[in-house]
């Protein structure tokens, strides 16, 4: 364990390196308690699985039989053990139905551990983009402020008019509360974050993650086989078939009957020929006969119950095809609109802004344009904030094997 | 062709005193020449309509129209009886006709498209051939009206067999036009109503090139103007008078003294003045906005303090004192300016100097030599 996990995992944030994601996810596999409850499922389905299997126990007793009050001596005292000796692989069956329990608590555990990875994933790009638009916001309220400045300089000579100024400082007045509002969003997605790694108490500190980070570039096909396959929701429903298939099969050993053996032991007192009989000894055995009851009822039940888990599984391969097709729709859509502002709307309207700027300071243009391609620019980083914050989601939900469900 | 006319761009000779005696040659500074040749007795110029990259100060590239590479175009200069064929070829990638302004020609040969000849096809050429019967200031001009406003003018001067009297020591032309090109671009905006490049011989202050006399000198400046705004140009220190228009010399006597003539849109203005005080005057518009360059209001961070006590003052902030000896470089014309002297000049403006003989010929030493004047 490296010295930045540590400190993750023992709840001291590291002050000089920043957070990242790597360590985040480390600290909620560790700490998270739905992970924990899903862990202690897996502890009772192999606890149980150890039970699975064992023999009925034995019963040994005592017996008085012909016992004849008017006849002395009479009776017969002893002992017996009996043992049921199931058979019909019934003792199998029930460690295979065990077994797959244990599986489906696995694979249960899987998902808790994928739900709690998309989370952190999600939340964390979610907070890389909070943060970065609350910094544009204060660009943003800051521009405002000198614009409201400016406007005030414009009317000083004779440029702009009062309509000019009330509208300056409404935008300025908007500007300052969409930055409140960003503080707000910003500290929700810390503590958002802070659930999602058990960390309730966790502070604001700086990221190791931008948003200039490059989105993956994923192949539908292969995502969607992937997802298929390492889903923990389709884990989960092929874990409860296995376990239904189990039972299918136990509950059909049920119907061989189980043997029954019992041997006794006593002493006879009554007596013969003038001398007490003494000991005798005895042995029974027999089994049940399927007559009546073949279990038909449990194994027809069973039965259905497979069928349906079966069905239900498909239904969830349904559910998480069609839950990937709207996320990699997002995906696709999002990181499309964030590369095409990364690649050639932002470098333009950063240009625009720089031409503006320049000319500006070399005293042949005015200032106010250069206010105004400056808002242009921050208004267009803030939608390309909303591209990346909807691509990351979608790419936390792919490459947690659609964990979101 | 028997002979090979050459640029009377040179230091203009000295006045002849001789009332017979032909006109000094006309500088028109920072405009070339156009040369000619001789088809028997006839002069033969060539000229081609194209578009032009230029700089109306250093660094500020314009995509104008012109001829021969120069905008305005090379100056044509003749005399009154001369036969000239001027040889129009047409690289635009559009029509294109020149027109003869103020001469009196064959109306065949006026340049009228549509009306006197077809227009020009881009590529194609058109002869024009006409005998000069008047002498005076007058110029070509595209008669494509947008094609104007993209800079496509020229001097066409006729001077007279003997110079008219009293004959002038130094004779110049300035042509006039404005410009409305936006910061980031170097196309001009020929649909503009308003205006933010004010130029003179295609330079805008402090990159124009200053008239230099010498003191008791008698100065002629021939002034035209082809674009969309009227130009009061007024001449500091001094008083002159009208001798001339777009139609040629006017009948003297020349009375009325003046320091400002109108030169309207379409109109050309002789002024004629003894340069009797020495110093460096300005020649300029005297309209406000044409003082200046890329014209903008200088309110912002740059030049306001908004906690300073001037920020309170209505109509700060007002001055355009941007002193930029840069843009003007270094030319003999140049010699002897106080540092900072473009601080005020942008524009439409140049200087009239009026120095000194020795000083004039340190300069003219300096132009002989292609030497740059002293720091």
């Amino acid at each position: 364990m490296n010295l930045i996990l540590w400190l993750a995992l023992a709840g001291v944030p590291a002050q000089s390196a920043p957070l990242d994601l790597a360590t985040l996810e480390a600290q909620a596999l560790q700490r998270h308690p739905a992970i924990r409850a899903a862990a202690a499922e897996v502890d009772a389905a192999k606890a149980r699985a150890k039970q699975a299997g064992a023999w009925v126990n034995p019963v040994i007793g005592a017996s008085a039989d012909e016992l004849r009050p008017r006849e002395q001596p009479s009776g017969v005292f002893g002992g017996f053990i009996q043992q049921t000796i199931p058979l019909g692989g019934k003792l199998s069956a029930a460690k295979g139905v065990a077994a797959s329990q244990v599986g489906e608590a696995e694979a249960r555990l899987a998902e808790s551990r994928q739900r709690v990875l998309f989370d952190v994933r999600q939340r964390y790009y979610a907070l890389v983009v909070a943060e970065e638009r609350l910094s544009v916001a204060k660009e943003l309220a800051a521009l405002a402020a000198r614009t409201v400045e400016m406007t005030r300089q414009l009317i000083n000579v004779g440029i702009a008019d009062r309509p000019d100024q009330l509208g300056a400082d409404a935008e300025a007045a908007r500007m300052q509360a969409r930055l409140a509002e960003a503080q707000t969003f910003r500290l929700a997605a810390w503590q958002r974050l802070g659930a999602a790694i058990a960390d309730p108490a966790l502070a604001p500190q700086p990221l190791a993650q931008s948003v200039s980070e490059a989105l993956p570039v994923l192949d539908r096909a292969d995502t969607l086989a992937r997802v298929l396959a390492e889903s923990g929701a389709v884990a989960s429903a092929d874990g409860a078939l296995a376990v239904q298939k189990s039972l299918v099969t136990s509950e059909k050993a049920a119907v061989r009957p189980d043997l029954f053996v019992r041997g006794d032991a006593g002493g006879n007192r009554e007596r013969a020929d003038g001398r007490a009989i003494g000991p005798q000894f005895g042995v029974e055995a027999g089994v049940s006969i399927p007559l009546f009851n073949r279990n038909q009822g449990g194994i027809a039940s069973a039965t259905s119950l497979a069928i349906g888990a079966a069905a239900s599984a498909e239904a969830v391969r349904l559910d998480v095809t069609a839950a990937f097709a709207s996320a990699f729709a997002e995906y696709e859509s999002a990181r499309a609109l964030a590369e095409s502002y990364r690649a050639e709307i932002l470098p333009k309207a950063r240009l625009a802004y720089e031409l503006h700027l320049a000319k500006y300071q070399e005293m042949v243009a005015a200032y106010p344009p250069v206010l105004q391609s400056e808002r242009s620019l921050f208004s267009m980083t803030e939608d390309y904030l909303a591209a990346l914050d909807r691509a990351w989601t979608a790419v936390s939900a792919l490459r947690t094997a659609m964990a979101v469900r | 062709m028997s002979a090979v006319g050459v640029s009377a761009q040179k230091a203009a000779p000295a006045r002849s005193s001789s009332a017979a005696a032909p006109p000094v040659g006309v500088v028109t500074p920072d405009v070339p020449h156009l040369p000619f040749t001789m088809d028997g007795g006839t002069k033969v110029f060539r000229l081609r309509a194209e578009p032009v990259r230029t700089e109306f100060v250093p660094g500020r590239v314009v995509d104008a129209w012109g001829f021969n590479g120069s905008v305005p175009g090379p100056t044509i200069e003749a005399t009154e009886g001369d036969r000239v064929r001027i040889i129009m070829e047409n690289r635009l990638p559009e029509v294109f006709a020149p027109h003869w302004h103020g001469l009196e020609v064959p109306v065949e040969m006026d340049g009228t498209p549509g009306i006197s000849q077809p227009p020009i096809a881009p590529g194609e050429s058109f002869t024009y051939e006409f005998t000069l019967r008047q002498n005076g200031t007058f110029f070509y001009h595209s008669h494509m009206a947008m094609q104007e406003m993209m800079g496509m003018i020229g001097f066409f001067i006729v001077h007279p067999a003997a110079a008219h009297q009293p004959a002038v020591d130094r004779d110049f032309g300035i042509c006039l036009q404005e410009w409305m090109i936006h910061p980031n671009n170097t196309v001009p905006n020929t649909l503009a109503m308003e205006f933010n490049w004010l130029t003179m011989n295609g330079k805008a202050a402090p990159a124009t090139t200053p008239i230099v006399v010498k003191r008791g000198e008698r100065v002629r400046i021939r002034l035209i103007n082809m674009g969309m705004d009227h130009h009061p140009i007024h001449l500091h220190g001094m008083q002159f008078v009208v001798t001339g228009t777009e139609a040629g010399r006017a009948a003297g006597p020349f009375g009325m003294r003046e320091n400002t003539v109108l030169v309207g849109v379409a109109q050309a203005r002789d002024i004629e003045f003894v340069a009797s005080s020495p110093g460096d005057w300005m020649l300029h518009c005297h309209l406000p906005h044409h003082m200046m360059n890329q014209m903008a209001s200088m309110v912002g961070p740059m030049m306001v303090d908004p906690g300073a006590p001037s920020a309170k003052v209505s109509g700060y902030p007002q001055d355009m004192w941007m002193p930029m000896d840069h843009l003007a470089g270094k030319k003999p014309e140049l010699l002897g300016l106080p540092a900072n002297w473009t601080g005020a000049m942008m524009g439409m403006m140049t200087l009239v100097r009026v120095v000194e003989p020795a000083m004039f010929d340190e300069i003219a030493r300096l132009r002989a030599a292609g030497r740059e004047a002293r720091s």
